[in-house]
C-alpha cells in the first residue's frame, strides 16, 4: 500500500447523525409495509370463500413481510457495526476527497 | 474518529481513469424504484384478467418474495463486486466467462426493451390528450432527452429521478388516502361489490398464470446495484438503497392492487392499459385525474432514464472486458460517464419502439430478466461455496443463506412455466436467441477476449480464471 499523503478525519458526532437518519428512514419503512400489508391482508380476507385462498394469501404476506423485514434489519445492524469506516468513506467523498481504506 | 489515507495525486489519477464517484443511496433507491414504478401504473392488472383480483393479489405477494431474493442477493454481491456491470460483473467473477456473456447481454437487451417500451407508452398517453398527437415525436423527444441526461452526467440524471420517482409514487399514496377516508360519509373504495363472491374465477391455475404479470410491480428493481462503481460509498449505498428501493415497491404494489380492485370493476381491470389512472377516473375526482395523469406520465419517464443507466454501464462493463468492441468503454473526459455507450442505446431503443410491438417486446424483456435471476441464485450458491464468510472482505453480509437463492431458483422457474402458458412461442424464440448468442461466443467473441484480465478483485482467483 502506498503511504499516505495526509489522513481524514470525521467527527463521531457527524457518523452517529448520519447513522440515526438512516435508522430513522429505516424504521419508517419497516412500519409502512407492516400497515399496508395488514390493511390490504384483513381486507382481502374478507373476500376469499375458501379457507385455501385465506391461507395462501396469509402465508405469502407473512412470507414477504418477514423477508423484506430481516433484509431491512440486517443492512441497519451492517451499518450501525461498520458505521466508522462507512460513513467517513460517504462522508468524506461526498466532500470531494479521494479516500482508501488504511489496512 | 476514523481515519482514512488520502493522497492528493492517487485522487488526480482516479479522477482521470473512473466513473464520477457522486452517488449515495437516495441515488440507487431512484435508479431501482424509477425504473420499476412504471409498473404500478400499467401492466401488472393482466394479472387481475388472468385469476381474478385475489390471484393477482397472491401474485403481487409471492413475487414479491421471489424479488426480496433477489435483492438480498444484489445487496451483498453488489457490495462485494462494487463494479459498474452488475450481474455481468459478478457472474463474471464466480461462474465464468460464458455465464456473464450470456448475462451482460441479457441485462443490455432488458433495460432497452423497458426504455423502448416507456417511450411508446408516454407517445401513446400524450395521445389520450388528443387523438391527433402523433405518438413517435413524443417517443423520439423522450429517448432523445433522456440520452442527453445520462450523456452528460450521472448525479443530476439519478436526482432529476429520485423527483420524479418521488412525486410518481406520491399519487399512488394520495389516490390510497383518498380512497380509505371516508371524506363524504362514505369510502370511495368498494371491495364487497367488486371482489367479494368471486374468489378464483380460474380456479387455482389462474394463479399460476398470473404470477407473469406480478413481475410487472417489481421487474427491474434488480438494476439499483448498478450503480455501484458511481457510488461514494458501496458498503453503504448499495444495500441500503436497494432493499429500500424493494420495500418501497412492495407498499406501492399492495396499495396499488387494494386501490385498484375496489375502484374498477375487475373485468374492466383485466383490460385496461393504464389502471391506476382509470382508478383515478372512477373516482370523478378531478384533482386525483390529473395527479394520476401526471404519475403515469412521470413513471414511465423515470423508468426509461433509469433503463439507459443500466443498459449503458452493463454495456461499458462488457466493452471494456473486450466482450464487445472496446470503443464503447470510453469514459468523457469531463463529465465522467460512459458516454458512447450511453449514446449506443438510444438508436436501439427507437428501433425497438418503433417496431411497435409492444408485448412482444416486453415478453422479451422479462424472459431476459428471468435468465438473469437463475444465474444470479447460481453465482450465489457458488459464491458463498467458494468464498464462505471471512475468507474475502465483504460490505455486507446478507441473512439467511441459503434461503433466499433457493427460493429464488424456485420462483423464477415457477414464473417461467407461467410465461410458458401465455407466450411459448416467445419463451422459445428467446432461449434460442441466447444459445445462438452463447454458440457465438464460443466460437468467435471468446478470441477477442484475455480471461486473464477478466478477474478485477483483488481476491484468490477461483479454478478456472
Amino acid at each position: 500500500m502506498q503511504t499516505p499523503a495526509t489522513l481524514a478525519r470525521v467527527d463521531d458526532a457527524e457518523i452517529e447523525a448520519a447513522l440515526g437518519r438512516d435508522r430513522l428512514v429505516v424504521a419508517l419503512w419497516l412500519v409502512a409495509i407492516w400497515v399496508a400489508l395488514g390493511v390490504v391482508f384483513f381486507n382481502a380476507q374478507g373476500f376469499a370463500r375458501t379457507d385455501e385462498v385465506r391461507v395462501v394469501m396469509g402465508v405469502a404476506g407473512v412470507v414477504e413481510g418477514l423477508f423484506i423485514s430481516g433484509g431491512l434489519l440486517a443492512i441497519y445492524r451492517h451499518l450501525r457495526e461498520n458505521r466508522v469506516r462507512l460513513y467517513t468513506e460517504e462522508i468524506l467523498t461526498r466532500r470531494g476527497v479521494f479516500v482508501e481504506e488504511v489496512d | 474518529m476514523a481515519d482514512l489515507a488520502v493522497s492528493a495525486q492517487q485522487a488526480q489519477q482516479q479522477r482521470r481513469l473512473t466513473l464520477h464517484r457522486v452517488l449515495g443511496a437516495m441515488h440507487v433507491w431512484a435508479l431501482g424504484v424509477g425504473i420499476v414504478l412504471v409498473g404500478e401504473f400499467m401492466g401488472w392488472n393482466f394479472a387481475v384478467a388472468k385469476g381474478g383480483p385475489l390471484a393477482a393479489l397472491m401474485a403481487c405477494w409471492i413475487i414479491g418474495v421471489l424479488y426480496v431474493c433477489l435483492v438480498y442477493i444484489a445487496s451483498e454481491m453488489g457490495s462485494a463486486i462494487p463494479l459498474a456491470g452488475g450481474f455481468y460483473e459478478w457472474t463474471k467473477h464466480i461462474l465464468g466467462p460464458l455465464a456473464s456473456w450470456l448475462v451482460g447481454l441479457a441485462v443490455v437487451f432488458e433495460y432497452i426493451m423497458l426504455e423502448a417500451a416507456d417511450a411508446l407508452v408516454v407517445g401513446a398517453i400524450m395521445q389520450t390528450i388528443s387523438e391527433d398527437v402523433v405518438v413517435w415525436p413524443w417517443m423520439l423527444l423522450t429517448i432523445g432527452v433522456l440520452t442527453f441526461l445520462n450523456y452528460r452526467g450521472v448525479l443530476a440524471t439519478l436526482t432529476i429521478n429520485f423527483v420524479i420517482t418521488a412525486v410518481a409514487f406520491s399519487t399512488i399514496v394520495l389516490l390510497f388516502l383518498a380512497s380509505v377516508v371516508p371524506w363524504s360519509g362514505t369510502l370511495l373504495v368498494d371491495h364487497a361489490q367488486r371482489v367479494a363472491e368471486l374468489d378464483l374465477p380460474y380456479g387455482w391455475i389462474g394463479v399460476l398464470a398470473a404470477l407473469q404479470f406480478g413481475i410487472w410491480f417489481y421487474l427491474g428493481i434488480e438494476g439499483a446495484p448498478m450503480a455501484a462503481e458511481e457510488t461514494r460509498a458501496p458498503g453503504r449505498a448499495v444495500p441500503l438503497g436497494t432493499m429500500l428501493g424493494m420495500v418501497t415497491l412492495l407498499v406501492a404494489a399492495t396499495l396499488t392492487w387494494f386501490v385498484a380492485t375496489g375502484l374498477v370493476p375487475w373485468v374492466e381491470l383485466g383490460a385496461s392499459a393504464y389502471p391506476l389512472f382509470d382508478a383515478a377516473k372512477a373516482t370523478g375526482l378531478p384533482f386525483l385525474i390529473v395527479a394520476l395523469f401526471i404519475g403515469t406520465m412521470l413513471s414511465c419517464i423515470a423508468s426509461a432514464n433509469g433503463c439507459i443507466n443500466d443498459a449503458s454501464r452493463s454495456y461499458f462493463s462488457m466493452a471494456r472486458d473486450h466482450y464487445v468492441t472496446p470503443w464503447f468503454s470510453a469514459i468523457h473526459p469531463k463529465y465522467r460517464t460512459p458516454y458512447r455507450a450511453v449514446v449506443f442505446t438510444a438508436p436501439i431503443a427507437v428501433s425497438f419502439a418503433v417496431s411497435g410491438l409492444l408485448d412482444q417486446v416486453i415478453t422479451f424483456s422479462i424472459a431476459s430478466a428471468l435468465i438473469v435471476y437463475i444465474f444470479a441464485a447460481l453465482a450465489m450458491l457458488k459464491f458463498r461455496k467458494i468464498y464462505p464468510i471471512g475468507s474475502i472482505k465483504r460490505e455486507y453480509v446478507s441473512p439467511w443463506h441459503p434461503v433466499p437463492a433457493i427460493l429464488l431458483l424456485v420462483l423464477t422457474t415457477a414464473t417461467f412455466v407461467a410465461i410458458y402458458f401465455g407466450y411459448a412461442l416467445n419463451l422459445f424464440a428467446t432461449f434460442v436467441f441466447y444459445i445462438a448468442a452463447a454458440l457465438y461466443y464460443v466460437l468467435h467473441r471468446k478470441h477477442y477476449v484475455d480471461a486473464g484480465k477478466l478477474f478485477r478483485m483483488k481476491w484468490p482467483r477461483p479454478r478456472g480464471f
